[in-house]
């Protein structure tokens, strides 16, 4: 049912920039059927649907034949329209099995769109989808996206009708090489000839993600599904795209100070295999879903950290195990862990954090009229701190005093697990944003 | 203000509205404006009385579950019996279930959450009951630093469609799916 949101929402984009004001019907008509439907090769495959049931690979349907089966489909929809039938996936993508005695009925709800424009918009919906390994579908509903897709449809078409031999079917596996090649540079837009028959090869999710994050670096919604001969629902996922280009742009600066060509930077190497279904499950996917394997041994390897000489004599440092001057296989190993602990101590959160901390003390300070002094000399004693154990043992005092607060607390304990150089910049600037304060008073 | 009752349970699966024919179905991961509603009602509150809500989990957990058709199939008539059998096919589909939930609701009068507290309610299915645990009052900025997912209605057609409000006519609901999780 997420495709007619999806065929909604392109035809409505396509009404604004084309300048027309066309409904979900005149749209499937003179301009979705063309592409998608109307050649010897479909642009997908739909189960039971008139357009497939007598295709046969030997015989491509011709004009006339298919002109025959668009008409077997408009009587299809006919009972449907008048109220006799419910609609089914045959006639609809997206849409629940025929009747009351299929194994998955009892998942129909009761009320489904059944005007004819809906089940049109399903049909473009499903056009809509980016494949991805894994057999799974992404699917963001932004205007801006979906109409670069509409655009990408003219070209797969060219595509099957100039190439003989290519497989047909593939347009959720095309939306994901297009998107590739709008948003990458360079990016060859050629299918795989090895075997007989050439075909497009479904893209590493995470390469599609990373280029969709240059463009857009901030959390966006998506619905995760797949169609065929089993449905599969994701569901809702949000995707932290700001987090994944942090990564990613931290990644790309190690390989290029340890001179590894930038043809390696995929982000293959922070999630192994898994594909989207993982991020599924999670529900989400940030910094956390993209940790690389044992990357906490080296996240105490901080001075001050109480279990770091045992961390050191167990692994050894960062440099230690994954030598610079070894093969490419550990540089990249070593670049994993180093981007990761790079972009997981940003510097934005450290000056976010360094703010707020700046002005919860300044608050505290003020809130106490008869024991300023006492507070400044406190402050002054916290601002002077160089031991992130005792700068969390001074902030809790704080807290014990002025009552609970989470936001300072949890200020406060990112502070204590800041490798050393970053809490050092982190002190300066909370100095620096306090006597800011100081002076406005 | 906010005055905030916390839910625990064992398991919680909600069905994406667009799961209609699927095998493998993962369970939504927030509350749609129309299950906040359900829930309230089920209370004897008034509907809109849950204003904010985080739900949190421990992971998802693919489990089977057995189900049957919506209708009757005749079976084959047999020798000396004389009622035709009547039959409903078993399936076995795949859900995503969210394993140990934890859900904060947040009301804004202290009546409604004083009620709500000492009620249960299940999260979706009739077997996943959700028990009151502990009540707390917190500011609407300390709420935001909750761990877990929570869905805000915008109610305009460019952000995210969860489904159809069944309070309200059947209309779509929008919005922006949020989910907090610390880096720590």
């Amino acid at each position: 049912m997420i495709t007619i949101e999806l065929g909604k929402k392109l035809v409505s984009t396509y009404n604004q920039v084309e300048g027309k004001s066309l409904s979900g019907a005149e749209f499937f008509y003179d301009v979705f059927y063309p592409l998608a439907l109307d050649g010897e090769k479909y642009f997908f495959w739909l189960r039971n649907s008139p357009f497939v049931q007598r295709y046969k690979k030997t015989a491509l349907p011709d004009a006339a034949t298919r002109r025959e089966w668009l008409d077997t489909f408009e009587s299809k929809l006919e009972p449907v329209l008048a109220g006799k039938a419910s609609p089914d996936a045959s006639i609809a993508p997206g849409y629940p099995a025929r009747g009351f005695s299929e194994t998955t009925s009892g998942q129909a709800p009761d009320t489904l769109p059944s005007d004819k424009d809906s089940m049109l918009y399903a049909w473009i919906g499903s056009c809509l989808g980016i494949g991805c390994n894994g057999k799974i579908n992404l699917c963001l509903l932004d205007n801006e996206i979906l109409y670069s897709l509409f655009q990408g449809w003219k070209v797969y078409r060219k595509y099957l009708d100039e190439d003989e031999t290519l497989k047909g079917n593939q347009i959720e596996t095309w939306n994901a090489h297009w998107l590739l090649s709008q948003y990458s540079e360079g990016y060859a837009l050629k299918p795989d000839r090895s075997g007989g028959e050439s075909r497009f090869v479904t893209p590493f999710w995470l390469d599609l993600v990373t280029a969709l994050a240059y463009i857009y670096p901030r959390p966006i919604s998506a619905y995760l599904y797949s169609y065929g001969n089993m449905n599969i629902s994701g569901g809702f996922v949000t995707l932290y795209l700001d987090q994944v280009k942090r990564l990613h742009k931290s990644f790309s600066q190690v390989l290029e100070t340890l001179e590894v060509g930038q043809e390696e930077a995929s982000l293959k190497a922070f999630t192994g295999k898994s594909s989207l279904n993982v991020v599924a499950g999670e529900g989400v996917l940030d910094l956390v879903s993209l940790r690389p394997k044992h990357i906490e041994k080296y996240m105490v390897l901080d001075e001050l950290h109480p279990k770091r000489r045992l961390w050191e004599k167990r692994y050894g440092s960062l440099e230690q195990v994954y030598p610079l001057t070894g093969s490419q296989k550990s540089k990249i190993t070593f670049a994993t862990y180093k981007s990761y602990l790079m972009a997981y101590f940003d510097e934005e959160v450290v000056v976010k954090n360094a703010r707020l901390v700046a002005e919860k003390l300044f608050n505290y300070r003020m809130a106490d009229k008869k024991g300023r002094t006492g507070r400044k000399r406190e402050i002054g004693v916290i601002l002077k701190t160089k031991n992130q154990r005792n700068f969390v043992l001074r902030i809790s005092e704080v807290i014990k005093k002025s009552g609970t607060d989470a936001l300072l607390k949890n200020a406060a304990e990112e502070a204590a697990h800041l490798p050393r150089n970053e809490y050092l910049t982190f002190m300066s600037l909370l100095n620096l944003q306090y006597n800011e304060l100081d002076q406005k008073k | 203000m906010l005055y905030i009752v916390t839910y625990k349970g064992d398991f919680a699966f909600m069905k994406p509205f667009s799961a209609v024919r699927d095998e493998v179905t993962y369970s939504l991961q927030f509350l749609t404006p129309s299950t906040l509603m359900g829930i309230a009602h089920k209370m004897e509150l008034p509907l809109n009385a849950i204003k904010r809500h985080r739900l949190d989990h421990k992971g998802v957990d693919i489990q089977m579950e057995q189900t049957q058709t919506k209708g009757y199939k005749m079976g084959k008539r047999k020798k000396l019996v004389f009622h035709i059998e009547e039959i409903r096919p078993r399936s076995i589909v795949r859900r995503g279930v969210l394993v140990a939930p934890t859900l904060h609701l947040a009301f804004a009068e202290y009546e409604h959450a004083a009620k709500a507290s000492e009620q249960h309610f299940c999260l979706s299915r009739n077997e996943d009951l959700m028990l009151p645990e502990e009540t707390d009052m917190y500011t609407e900025e300390l709420f935001d630093t909750l761990p877990g997912g929570e869905f805000f209605e915008t109610n305009d057609p460019n952000d995210m469609m969860v489904g159809n409000n069944r309070f309200k006519d059947d209309t779509p609901m929008y919005g922006i799916i949020h989910r907090n999780r610390s880096l720590i």
